[in-house]
């Protein structure tokens, strides 16, 4: 018998309290570890589009209307009043190599009509295409002429496989082969190659917008602005700044939210513990009485909800960090990645424990504090 | 030989105005081995008394010296720690922690010793069958009738082998047959060298005592008048 006996005993015949303390850890812990792994993960997905896009510059048609999603960006569009860029756009572009400018991926994009419901197809030339997105995974082959290859949640909604075929616009195409998942705009789309982008769209002699991938990306913003006013030409930071804002307002949030929620803990801990005190002044009389010290009605009280909170941080850290790829969807309307963030893990836990024996720690000391007289009253 | 000796005490409740003398010059020797009853009518002072013996309650005046050592001159913790050692408590609730069974009860002194948890076990099981128990180590005191949480009670107070036992109105809550084996109990205990006071109001048990000590409105009477 040692007093983590005495304290795991309390905790196990005691259900109802027990259950009611380890829920408010558990509940505490994984609403703070879930908002930090959705930040993270928002925070994570911006990063890799910046990455994605890394420095690059992209070319799209002044227009008002932003109707038209790509890449985890908003390019003006195609809903209503569609405008393109005319082939001398893409000529200034390749007589201004020179600012540093390395690859160029003019894109043909545009809506078409499957099975009654519409997809945006877009028409790449792969070789350059994938010198910029190493990542892009083609499971079977790059498409060819009346080829297209469809992005894994097209497939998986339609049913498509390498080898099979898709009817667009009164024309067989056969399906190269599948992208694999990259958790972007590209799983929700179909590629081809320019000619069968150009057919498919009836644009026959225009871009929709060019990607660029340059040393120098705001020399080349600067120098292409001047030289193409017809467009818009903007570093893809620039474009990803409102998205910066809204996670950093949702990371604010988030650690508002998770600070409100630890007050919220201390104090319902504290009242519970202190209740709890008052009920067990018999008990404590006892055990001053049988020559228990202060440090050791202390020490008892501490082991109770050291591992509570012990116990009910792990059991949260769990739920919060699987919540997201389980549930986040349904919210965010986009998948996140299960993450296991060893660093917040050991944070939660810290944090737990410390806020326990915060929380306790008045309670605790005045159950150590009642001295004998107080106790034999009690008893 | 005094294991016991209680000079001058006096205890005072409540302050201001609103204050009762419970105790008035209280003087009294107790020797090794002794089992005596502490007898009188309700509100006489003897739970008090009993509790300032035990190192529990400090008394407004006077000294409380156990085996030569003044207990009111040691500090809390030390007091504790001397509680551990001399003395073992029967409540008249008995006052088992409910969360805790039988055995865990008994072993709950020894919870704060160095002693290995087997040896904890052993000893309490011994000890337990020493008053009967032995067979229901694993209940929960509401699992136990009076009669059984009272034995587990006294278990409790002698697993640390304190040299003495204060026991207050132990067999209140008794019927006479349970009243009477609790008792034979004490009084095996008592021959085994064990110094007992015992509170009661109940004139059957000092049969059972070597020596009765009787308070009436917090003064000793000498010689005692059994109400």
């Amino acid at each position: 018998m040692t007093l983590t006996t005495i304290a795991l005993q309390n905790l196990r015949r005691r259900k109802g309290r027990t259950a009611f303390l380890l829920f408010t850890f558990v509940l505490v812990s994984a609403i703070i570890v879930c908002l930090q792994a959705l930040a993270v993960n928002l925070q994570a997905d911006l990063q890799k589009s910046l990455t994605q896009y890394g420095a690059n510059v992209i070319i799209t048609p002044r227009s008002e209307h932003l109707a038209l999603s790509y890449g985890g960006l908003a390019v003006p569009g195609l809903s209503y009043e569609i405008k393109t860029l005319d082939n001398s756009v893409l000529d200034i572009v390749t007589r201004n190599s020179g600012s540093g400018i390395q690859t160029r991926a003019p894109k043909v994009i545009g809506k078409i009509n499957f099975q009654d419901k519409s997809l945006l197809v877009v028409g790449v030339d792969f070789a350059s295409e994938l010198k910029m997105k190493p990542w892009w995974k083609i499971n079977g082959k790059q498409p060819q002429a009346r080829e297209i290859v469809a992005g894994a949640t097209v497939a998986k909604q339609n049913s498509l496989a390498a080898g099979s075929t898709m009817n667009l616009n009164g024309l067989s195409y056969s399906v190269a082969g599948i992208m694999q998942e990259t958790g972007g705009s590209e799983d929700n789309v179909i590629f081809t190659d320019i000619p069968t982008a150009r057919v498919l769209t009836e644009n026959t002699d225009s871009w929709s917008m060019i990607e660029l991938n340059s040393l120098r990306p705001d020399q080349t913003v600067l120098r292409l602005s001047e030289l193409l006013p017809a467009a818009k030409v903007e570093a893809v930071s620039q474009l990803v700044q409102g998205t910066q804002e809204s996670v950093d307002r949702f990371r604010n949030y988030a650690l508002f939210a998770s600070l409100i929620l630890v007050l919220i803990g201390i104090l319902i801990v504290a009242v519970t513990v202190t209740a709890n005190v008052n009920n067990r002044a018999p008990e404590i009389g006892v055990f001053r009485a049988i020559g228990f010290r202060k440090e050791h009605i202390l020490g008892l009280f501490l082991r109770e909800i050291l591992l509570l909170s012990l116990s009910g941080s792990i059991a949260g850290y769990v739920l919060g960090a699987i919540a997201p790829p389980l549930f986040g969807h349904l919210i965010f309307a986009k998948s996140f990645t299960f993450h296991l963030f060893p660093g917040l893990a050991l944070l939660t836990i810290g944090a737990s424990l410390l806020l326990a024996s915060v929380a306790v720690a008045f309670p605790a000391w005045r159950a150590a504090s009642l001295d004998s007289t107080e106790a034999l009253r009690c008893i | 030989m005094s294991l016991i000796k209680v000079a001058n005490v006096n205890k005072v409740l409540g302050n201001g105005d609103a204050t009762v003398e419970v105790l008035k010059g209280i003087n009294l020797n107790v020797a090794a081995g002794e089992f005596l009853a502490l007898v009188g009518p309700s509100g006489s002072g003897k739970s008090t008394l009993l509790s300032i013996l035990g190192g529990l309650n400090p008394p407004s005046k006077g000294t409380v010296l156990i085996d030569d050592i003044d207990v009111y001159s040691l500090s809390q913790e030390r007091r504790a720690d001397f509680r551990h050692e001399y003395i073992g408590f029967v409540f008249q609730q008995y006052h088992l922690i409910p969360y805790l069974t039988a055995l865990e009860n008994v072993m709950l002194p020894l919870a704060i010793t160095a002693l290995p948890a087997k040896h904890q076990k052993e000893k309490a099981h011994d000890v337990l069958k020493k008053v009967g128990l032995g067979d229901k180590r694993s209940r929960l005191p509401n699992q136990l009738s009076g009669g059984e949480q009272n034995r587990v009670a006294i278990a409790r107070s002698i697993i640390n082998e304190p040299p003495l036992i204060f026991a207050d109105e132990p067999t209140g809550s008794l019927d006479s047959k349970t009243a009477t084996e609790l008792l034979e109990l004490f009084q095996t205990l008592n021959r085994n060298g064990l110094t007992i006071i015992m509170v009661t109001h109940n004139k059957d048990n000092l049969d059972w005592v070597s020596r009765t000590i009787c308070i009436r409105d917090g003064r000793l009477i000498d010689p005692p008048q059994v109400a």
